[in-house]
């Protein structure tokens, strides 16, 4: 099945981002990054903002690839699929080389997108992904060199594990910029911030 | 809809990336590291599921030592992809809420329920065989009774409800006299921090306990056979995906290894009507008939399954899980198959929708894709329940057109795609000639029901469980029956193309009621099998949300505490 998705504005100048959700489960929720790239230029969101509900199955049923099973997140077979489908959707809609931008697993799911299409995508942005799902991708994924990428911690808890991701990603030759939000865990001034740094990175060009 | 690509099928391209053999039923984990597995123990375990965790927690509790082992690449089963709810008949939950249930009415409830052809209230098996009967029996006798021993022992408290959406007990699926109870069955493990955990929650225990008491799962064995002397099963052949090692075990072997959802030859060959696949992890591709064959078991009807619904361009073999489409959204909505009428309450549980699919009439499998039809009213207020993309959303799998007219054209193009590429077990369908005509008959029937609030050709709306499926009713629906709102037929209309699929099977090698396989001269020593993998305590039955995890856990707990029992080394020996 294809994904379906969002797509705000086919005509729209400027860069084209792609936005992948995470699970429902994570700190942030895509508000915050929908704001940092509102105005870059057309934006693609695999099934963007479901409402969620606190029921289990509901949350499954949101999202366009499965969280599976269970508790400690994803598995190489859900995210290799899901990686497979961002790949086809990238092919289908020829957006010349977006910005891909992923919450949680969304983060690692973007990070394959993105290793595996180097040559096609722009900038990645990987916000609060788990490092333990970086060793699921796909052992093509990890063995090219990779695109220009951002790792973002969304609050200061998240500051080991954003190094510890950026640590398995040099030990495949992968360079990434990092940063992390140190401020309360949650708010408008968390989000202000989320803005200015993505925003700022992407239009710089993504650090280059 | 975009363009028809040359694109090799999904799971194959993501089966080769991931570095995995693509064929259903291969191995889908790269070889296990070599560890250090025993040589010998009281009890293996094979897979990772309810079941099988509970298997190795009755044993463990019991003082056995015992080696889990799990083929796919994660731990969990079908269970960790679940909700984790277990039926279970005269619960604590219930117990606490004072709710009765009443042992004669919930024997009645189950056998009618799953053994719908003989069922015989005035027999005094109820029309069931001894054998069967007796399982339910157990069943009744013993569930809560092993909900409160994981508790003790503390591998698992399955003491919360299962709530519907508006805070009630979730009803059971069948509404008959002898059922006395309707609500309170469900139940589901106590989260950390309160509430309700789903399956992960509940495999995230399981294996918790199992840990504790030093036992881990180990990730990418397949048990492939048995050792037996004598008629005795004495240990297990593994296969880690680099070489094969024997493991002895003293007191036997539990089988909760799933049923055979993902294997497209053993649906074929057991299966009756067209089944296209699966909902459960790939791995469910019936390890045990084989080796339970080769085990001299008995089996019992191999036709069983937890069936459901899939969306057609969802069906895959290799994927970890498909979500199967757990409850039909929307009022101005009806299911009409390839002659264009209806042929199921839209409303009930998957198992009762999954089931029309296996229908014959007139000389063919006349439901083998139901279309759900809605209007765009129900596209803008049901929208982001699955099936039906969000408000603004570009998705491939549904089909539009303006009016009766324009769907028709659109779904019989679409059909021409879709048919090159139909999952195993469901060959090309067509629309007939006049299906608009016979759609917009059934649309202004429905219709015309829908405003006197009385579906008077399959009931919707009668039934508890249909309010909990459906959720709050749309609140521009003020008609006597909130499950159904006329469908707009002059603006767009949308089609989603359903399967017919299965949780997973659970047919397999007949068990008694201790958990233990029967070969042709009684049971086999030291052979055990709980769960989907083994003939089905419900027979073709679904009586409620958890009737599945339930017989695992039940059944499961008792299997490893015989098997433990058998160890001379924990028990009394043999």
């Amino acid at each position: 099945m294809k994904l379906a998705y969002r797509d705000t504005d086919s005509a729209a100048p400027g860069l084209p981002v792609v936005v992948l959700h995470g699970d429902g489960t994570g700190s942030i929720d895509l508000t915050g990054v929908a704001r940092a790239v509102d105005g870059l230029g057309r934006v693609v969101a695999p099934f963007g903002d479901y409402a969620h509900t606190a029921n289990g199955m509901e949350v499954a049923g949101t999202c366009w690839y499965r969280i599976l099973p269970g508790y400690e997140g994803t598995d190489p077979v859900s995210l290799t699929k899901a990686v497979v489908q961002v790949c086809d959707l990238l092919d289908d809609l020829a957006l010349g080389r977006p910005a891909l931008i992923g919450c949680g697993q969304g983060g690692v799911v973007a990070l394959g997108a993105g290793l595996l299409r180097a040559d096609e995508v722009g900038p990645v942005v990987c916000v609060d992904a788990s490092p333990a799902h970086v060793e699921l991708l796909p052992p093509a994924a990890l063995a090219g060199p990779g695109p220009r990428l951002l790792l973002v911690a969304t609050a200061a808890s998240r500051a080991a594990a954003l190094g510890e991701l950026r640590a398995h990603l040099a030990a495949h030759r992968i360079d990434s910029d990092t940063w992390q939000w140190s401020g309360d865990a949650e708010g408008q001034a968390r989000d202000d911030a989320l803005t200015r740094r993505i925003g700022g990175w992407l239009e710089e060009g993504g650090g280059r | 809809m975009a363009e028809p690509t040359d694109r090799l099928p999904l799971g194959e391209r993501v089966a080769a990336l991931a570095g995995l053999a693509h064929r259903p039923g291969a191995r889908l984990s790269p070889a296990a590291p070599p560890s250090a597995v025993p040589e010998e123990c009281d009890v293996v375990v094979a897979g990772s599921g309810a079941a099988a965790l509970s298997a190795a927690a009755g044993a463990l509790s019991r003082g056995a030592s015992v080696v889990i082992f799990e083929k796919g690449p994660v731990h969990g089963g079908t269970t960790a992809c679940s909700g984790g709810v277990a039926h279970i008949y005269a619960n604590s939950v219930m117990q606490a809420a004072g709710i009765e249930d009443p042992r004669p009415e919930a024997l009645a409830y189950m056998a009618r329920v799953g053994y719908p052809a003989t069922y015989d209230p005035d027999s005094p098996c109820l029309g069931l065989q001894p054998a069967d009967h007796a399982l339910l029996e157990t069943y009744y006798d013993r569930g809560a009774e092993v909900m409160a021993g994981l508790a003790q022992i503390g591998a698992v408290r399955m003491e919360a409800p299962w709530l519907a959406w508006d805070g009630r007990m979730f009803p059971d699926y069948f509404e008959f006299p002898e059922n006395r109870a309707v609500r309170g069955r469900g139940i589901q493990p106590l989260a950390p921090g309160g509430g309700a955990g789903n399956g992960g929650e509940l495999v995230r225990q399981l294996m918790a306990f199992a840990s504790r008491r030093g036992t881990e799962v180990r990730l990418g064995h397949r048990v492939v056979d048995l050792e037996m002397e004598c008629g005795v099963t004495t240990g297990v052949v593994v296969d880690d995906g680099r070489a094969c090692r024997r493991i002895r075990c003293h007191g036997g072997v539990v089988f909760g290894s799933g049923g055979f959802a993902h294997s497209p030859e053993l649906r074929e060959r057991f299966l009756r009507g067209p089944i296209a696949g699966g909902s459960g992890v790939p791995s469910n591709t019936g390890d045990l008939v084989d080796i339970g064959l080769r085990a001299g078991a008995r089996f019992g009807g191999m036709h069983n399954g937890w069936w459901n619904q899939q969306v057609l361009e969802a069906v895959d073999d290799y994927a970890n899980s498909v979500l199967d489409v757990w409850a039909i959204p929307g009022d101005s909505m009806v299911l009409v198959n390839r002659l264009g009428v209806r042929a199921v309450d839209e409303k009930r549980e998957y198992e009762s929708r999954g089931r029309v699919h296996h229908a014959f009439a007139g000389d063919e499998y006349v439901n083998r894709i139901m279309f759900m039809v809605y209007d765009q009213r129900t596209a803008d207020r049901f929208g982001g329940r699955y099936p039906i993309p969000p408000p603004g959303a570009i998705a491939d799998h549904v089909t539009s057109g303006s009016g009766v007219a324009g769907l028709t054209v659109a779904l019989a193009d679409r059909l021409r795609l879709t048919n090159a590429a139909m999952p195993p077990g469901i060959g090309p369908v067509g629309l007939v000639p006049g299906f608009a005509e016979a759609l917009a008959t059934t649309i202004s029937r429905f219709n015309a029901m829908a405003e006197a609030g009385h579906d008077g050709e399959f009931g919707r709306g009668s039934k508890a469980v249909e309010f909990a499926f459906h959720g709050p009713a749309a609140p521009d629906n003020h008609l006597p029956n909130p499950l159904m709102y006329p469908i707009d037929t002059g603006g767009m209309l949308h089609a989603i193309s359903l399967v017919g699929t299965t949780f997973d099977t659970d047919s397999g090698p007949l068990v008694g009621t201790n958990g233990q396989m029967l070969g042709a001269s009684g049971p086999i020593s030291g052979l055990y099998g709980a769960g989907n993998c083994v003939d089905g305590v419900f027979g073709e039955g679904y009586p409620g949300g958890g009737s599945t995890i339930g017989p695992g856990l039940v059944f499961g707990f008792l299997a490893g505490a015989h098997a433990a029992a058998s160890s001379p080394r924990t028990g009394a020996g043999r």
